[in-house]
């Protein structure tokens, strides 16, 4: 604990509480001279009476120091400055970060994780009553309430309330790093309350480093680790089919508990619904394939699903398949044999499609070679079947 | 009468009011009752003092009697050669209050002397005058003649209070100089030890002293005044104290209190008489209590 003046300009004024000490010497010193007929009678009045009296004058002259310099020192305006709980009625700033990530939306008993975290932080709001408080979320970008700690302690309240976990992983030490800064410029007592379920996955490698001053309260709303299976990927082969080329999605899940698990995975894409179960060793993994036919060209919306679980946020992914109509062959211009003929391939087969401009995606095919030049010579017939025309190459898209 | 500084016309005329009762008084109590051996004759007739219980029947004058229904008794001169002894303390302490309104407890006590001084030789007694403080500083033999009253209220003009107090050395040293027993009035602030006191006063009830103690304060010695936060100087030892009155009133005034009821107490299992007075009080009280007593 230190001590802080706010007026240190003004701290000559506690001189004057030695007023007191020196009105008392100095009226001892000099009182007024009474010529009296018996002194003896007096100071065995006084020898009996010291026993009583001495305390009281004792006691006067130090609440008379002690009032003179409580005088002083409110104009001196002292201020304890700690790290623990400050007094009852002293100012305090708080800030609550609260985990919004996806693992937050694991069902404990009749809530959610977040709702837990939710009501945590509203009962803390309400018990403490911080002079100043925010609410920083730990999302992938996180983000506070205010942009400083206030008052409003309703307006928290009443967001959290409102607010959902997101299916997003979460950004710790950035919502850490904001929470620091907006308790940095507060007085008086400070504290940085964290709300999670902390999963070790998220938090295993996670060490802040807080500043003195600041009081770290964690509250963890995870009561149990429930099972759970999640969609981890899904993706087509090929990326981009065309119209009518067989496409195969692949999803791979994994168990993230320690018994078998067997699940439905449930593919809905181009109107199509299919279905197959999975069967999963204790914190295994699988993949599944579906065959997919495009029926049409353009974006192909693609959604994996499993059954419902504790953690609904990974129970499901989503994908878009662009659907080509043909194969753009780009073929610059040249006079060739060969370049006559794959012109009249591409024109032949309705999948494939010619394009002067490549662009990504399409296969470009370099320019033939020109013919070598007329020479009295005949042509020599094996020169056609010397040296194939190199092979087409695809441009990277 | 030629004027006297402690000697009022006013007391003088009231003090003639009390002369009948005073003859009472002189001649009942402060005589102790004493009888002249002699009887009628040769002795000069002074006055009448009315009849009280014991005395010699014969002596009544029944013309008087006859007159006022009430019994009287012719009295000479040798009867009535009574002798008060008036002890006044001068001690530095009796000049307080110094530089006040009040009378001082020697003005006061020096009036109440002058007017009983007065008030004995009037009736052809005698009487003696003792001022002393830490010793006897003057001695007046008794006397009741008009001179003696005129030295005696001068010696009383021009005392001055002197410096410490003994009660004791004084009576103990005044013994041998009283030669006939009467009345012994002692004017005193009595700040000496009661139990010491009247171990010095013993010898003088044994000899048939009648004893008349009168008590002298000023008001502000009975209740400290309120002056604030003071520096008291012994007015005898220079001794110096600072104390707040208000602080130490209330056991002041027990003190005094437990002090005077020592005095009394002592004084009414010697059957002596004792007196508090305050000085703001008329000292013709002091005659009432010399007549009751």
């Amino acid at each position: 604990m230190s001590l802080f003046l706010q007026n240190p300009a003004l701290l000559a004024l506690l001189a004057l509480a030695g007023l007191p000490a020196l009105v008392h010497l100095l009226s001892r010193a000099r009182p007024p001279e009474y010529r009296f007929s018996n002194v003896g009678f007096l100071k065995k009045v006084i020898s009996r009476t010291a026993r009583f009296r001495r305390p009281k004058d004792w006691l006067l002259l130090a609440l008379r120091t002690l009032a003179i310099a409580a005088i002083a020192a409110a104009f001196i305006s002292p201020l304890l400055v700690s790290n623990r709980p400050g007094l009852p009625g002293g100012k305090s700033t708080a800030v609550i970060v609260i985990d919004r990530s996806a693992s937050m939306a694991a069902r404990e008993g009749a809530g959610s994780r977040f709702d837990a975290a939710s009501t945590q932080a509203t009962q803390f709001l309400e018990s403490s009553k911080p002079t100043a408080a925010n609410i920083v979320w730990i999302d992938a970008q996180p983000s506070a309430a205010f942009p400083e700690p206030g008052p409003n302690l309703t307006f928290l309240t009443d967001l959290l309330k409102t607010s959902k976990p997101r299916p997003e992983a979460g950004s710790l030490n950035a919502a850490i790093d904001l929470a620091l800064r907006q308790l940095a410029p507060a007085q008086g007592h400070r504290q940085l309350i964290i709300i999670s379920d902390f999963q070790s996955s998220a938090w295993r490698d996670f060490s802040p480093t807080l500043p003195s001053g600041v009081e770290l309260i964690t509250r963890n709303v995870a009561t149990s680790s429930p099972p759970n299976i999640a969609l981890t990927r899904l993706l087509a082969q090929p990326s981009t089919p065309v119209v009518g080329q067989e496409t195969t999605l692949l999803a791979t899940l994994r168990n993230f508990s320690p018994d078998p698990v067997r699940t439905q995975l449930t593919l809905d894409a181009d109107g199509s619904r299919q279905s197959q179960p999975i069967d999963l060793p204790p914190w295994g993994e699988a993949e599944t394939a579906f065959p997919l036919k495009p029926a049409s060209p353009g974006n192909l919306p693609v959604t994996a699903s499993i059954d419902a679980d504790s953690f609904p946020g990974d129970n499901s992914r989503h994908t878009v398949v662009l659907v080509r109509d043909a194969i753009r062959i780009s073929l610059p211009e040249a006079e060739s044999p060969t370049h006559t003929v794959l012109t009249k391939i591409i024109a032949a087969l309705p999948w494939l499609e010619r394009t002067t401009t490549p662009n990504p995606g399409d296969i470009h095919l370099p320019a033939p070679a020109p013919p070598p030049a007329k020479s009295s010579a005949s042509p020599n017939p094996a020169s056609l079947s010397s040296s194939p025309p190199p092979l087409p190459q695809t441009s990277s898209a | 009468m030629p004027a006297y500084k402690y000697l009022d016309p006013a007391d003088i005329r009231r003090l003639k009011n009390y002369e009948f009762g005073a003859k009472s008084m002189v001649e009942g109590y402060l005589s102790g009752r004493h009888r002249s051996r002699q009887r009628g004759s040769s002795i000069e007739f002074h006055e009448f003092r009315q009849y009280v219980q014991g005395d010699d029947p014969a002596k009544v004058d029944w013309r008087v009697f006859a007159r006022n229904d009430k019994l009287f008794l012719r009295t000479f001169e040798q009867e009535t050669n009574l002798e008060c002894h008036i002890f006044l303390d001068c001690s530095a302490s009796m000049a307080f209050p110094e530089n006040s309104s009040r009378l001082s407890k020697i003005e006061y006590a020096s009036f109440f002397a002058a007017s009983l001084a007065w008030w004995v030789t009037s009736k052809n007694d005698r009487v003696s005058l003792t001022l002393f403080d830490d010793g006897i500083r003057k001695f007046i033999p008794p006397g009741s003649t008009r001179t003696h009253l005129h030295d005696l209220l001068t010696i009383l003009e021009n005392n001055r209070a002197g410096s410490g107090t003994s009660i004791t050395e004084t009576l103990q040293r005044a013994q041998p100089l009283l030669k006939r027993k009467g009345t012994l009035v002692i004017l005193s602030d009595f700040y000496d030890d009661p139990v010491t006191l009247f171990k010095s006063l013993n010898p003088y009830l044994h000899r048939g002293f009648k004893l008349h103690l009168f008590h002298l304060l000023d008001p502000s010695e009975i209740n400290l005044e309120d002056r604030g936060l003071s520096r008291f100087v012994d007015m005898e030892s220079a001794e110096t104290l600072t104390a707040h009155p208000n602080s130490i009133r209330q056991a002041w005034n027990d003190e005094i209190l437990q002090h005077t009821r020592a005095l009394r107490s002592l004084a009414a299992s010697r059957h002596a008489d004792y007196t508090l007075c305050s000085t703001t009080d008329s000292y013709f009280t002091l005659f009432d209590r010399l007549r009751t007593h």
